[in-house]
């Protein structure tokens, strides 16, 4: 399955926020993976832009809305190679994109074949404001909600919340970009969630950073897109899952 | 029943385009609006405010009424009675290229809301056709070329990416270069690798304009220059006339052979 058009989520004045597309590998067979980006006046942001299958998609997508000279920054939530996998094709292709990351992944990501010297803003644990001028993009702290340097983004004009792996749903037969039942949604992320997420720990940590956000919108990384009261619903879902992680794990 | 008509001058023969308008799964990728897809069914969203939209779903048939004409019909499976049809019709035209006529219609509920979304629908799928029968046609056209012609196919993204990936960045920085120095520029830059790989590629940009550049046992062998937007193929001309700041980027390859240009060689 492919889907080359993309779909705007939130638009203002000169702001959007604007899901980028899909596509489907013979090997990824129902865990498909999202790629977003923002808009701001003229620059762009794009949000785990993916790997290198995805790649002329997503950039033939997002050269729709924005020029590739005008992204400032590749945000990623992680380091997984369905994340971080084309990175060196977005280096070359948007020259003055900085690359926002957890610290702990700055001497991993060189891997690839890539020089981030100039390029890589490393992520304190406890997050921070990205200042792109008028307005700014939170990088909120989830570690171990999947990885253990882990970042969603919240972007406060469009009120949504980027939530990484979180969300994250495997698809049978059907694929579908915006949540509608919820409650059937739910079978298809129950197992990802309490396979991946770390600790029950994790999970109240990041309950507390995220309290205060006005989130209309929640965007995955992989599933489908939770919006208005399907988005609290998912929000309190998370917070509210008992065993995941190692109490799954027997000796 | 709303219509909207529209009309693309593909630059590929009616063969080609056919056979994208023919491949169901392609050209529904570019239908926008969807919000849902099942194996033979589509989900489609109007609008984002509740009052004002229509989401549906609907069973997607393909039919072929002549060997030039197509149609799709997507009917509700809701049993309301919306229902799109696009009729597709593809004939060759002058200078080896294809006239394609697509008509879209649409019957039902809410048709003053759908109706603003027609010609959107129409210029999507018309510019997926073209893009895909393009991709189509220089795809064959590289298979048939008896020389590789490295200058176009660095313009492409596919050719690119399949470098990129196959190589190692040794060599980021930012150069200032004088009008009619810039070949010397790189030349100098990469002097002390020139002969150590077999394959260099150099990317470089500045706010106007940027070049990809590939070395091939030590010759020039591509040269792609985009300018204000204008392309440029194989001019050492244009490549000289640029000057300014630029961040250039040098990559070796790691591969014996460039990606996806011996199997093209062998066919």
């Amino acid at each position: 399955m492919k889907i080359h058009e993309p779909y705007i989520l939130y638009e203002s004045n000169n702001h959007k926020f604007i899901w980028l597309g899909l596509d489907e590998s013979e090997t990824e067979k129902g865990i498909l993976t999202n790629q977003y980006l923002i808009v701001h006046g003229n620059q762009g942001i794009l949000l785990d832009p993916g790997g290198y299958f995805v790649f002329e998609r997503v950039f033939e997508n997002a050269s729709r809305f924005v020029k590739p000279e005008n992204i400032k920054a590749i945000l990623y939530s992680h380091q997984d190679p369905d994340v971080i996998g084309g990175l060196t094709l977005w280096l070359d292709t948007a020259p003055n994109a900085k690359i926002y990351v957890s610290y702990l992944w700055e001497r991993f990501i060189p891997h690839l074949g890539v020089d981030l010297r100039e390029r890589i803003i490393d992520l304190p644990d406890e997050g921070m404001d990205i200042d792109f001028g008028s307005f700014k993009i939170k990088a909120i702290p989830a570690h171990f909600m999947h990885s253990p340097g882990n970042f969603h983004y919240y972007d406060p004009i469009a009120k949504i919340y980027f939530s990484g792996d979180m969300g994250a749903a495997v698809f049978k037969d059907k694929w579908y970009l915006i949540v509608d039942n919820f409650e059937e949604h739910v079978k298809l992320m129950e197992w990802f969630h309490r396979r991946y997420i770390a600790s029950r720990r994790a999970i109240e940590l990041w309950a507390k950073r995220i309290e205060g956000l006005d989130i209309d919108i929640v965007a995955p990384q992989h599933g489908s897109i939770f919006m208005g009261e399907n988005a609290k619903k998912f929000l309190n879902w998370l917070k509210n899952l008992d065993k995941v992680g190692v109490d799954f794990i027997s000796s | 029943m709303i219509t909207h008509l529209a009309e693309e001058t593909v630059t590929t023969n009616s063969n080609n385009v056919i056979s994208v308008v023919k491949d169901a799964d392609t050209l529904l990728s570019y239908f926008p609006y969807q919000v849902e897809r099942g194996r033979n069914t589509i989900t489609l969203q109007f609008s984002r405010f509740f009052i004002l939209s229509l989401r549906d779903t609907f069973e997607v048939s393909f039919s072929q009424q002549s060997s030039l004409m197509f149609v799709y019909t997507l009917k509700s499976l809701t049993g309301k009675n919306n229902k799109f049809q696009i009729f597709i019709n593809v004939r060759d035209n002058k200078n080896s290229t294809s006239l394609v006529h697509l008509a879209i219609e649409y019957s039902g509920e809410k048709e003053w809301i759908v109706k603003r979304y027609l010609p959107d629908i129409a210029h999507s799928l018309l510019e997926g056709i073209s893009r895909e029968a393009k991709r189509a046609y220089e795809a064959k056209a590289q298979e048939n070329e008896k020389e590789f012609d490295y200058s176009r196919q660095l313009n492409k993204l596919s050719f690119v990416s399949k470098l990129l990936l196959k190589s190692r960045l040794i060599k980021s920085e930012g150069i200032s270069v004088p009008k009619g120095q810039m070949l010397d520029t790189i030349l100098s830059s990469i002097a002390d690798i020139l002969s150590k790989y077999k394959t260099i590629y150099v990317s470089a940009s500045s706010t106007s304009s940027s070049f990809r550049l590939l070395f091939i046992n030590g010759d020039l062998k591509g040269i792609y220059v985009n300018e204000n937007g204008k392309e440029y193929f194989s001019d050492e001309n244009i490549l000289s006339s640029l000057s300014g700041e630029f961040k250039v980027n040098v990559y070796v390859l790691l591969v014996p052979e460039i990606p996806g240009v011996v199997e093209d060689e062998n066919s």
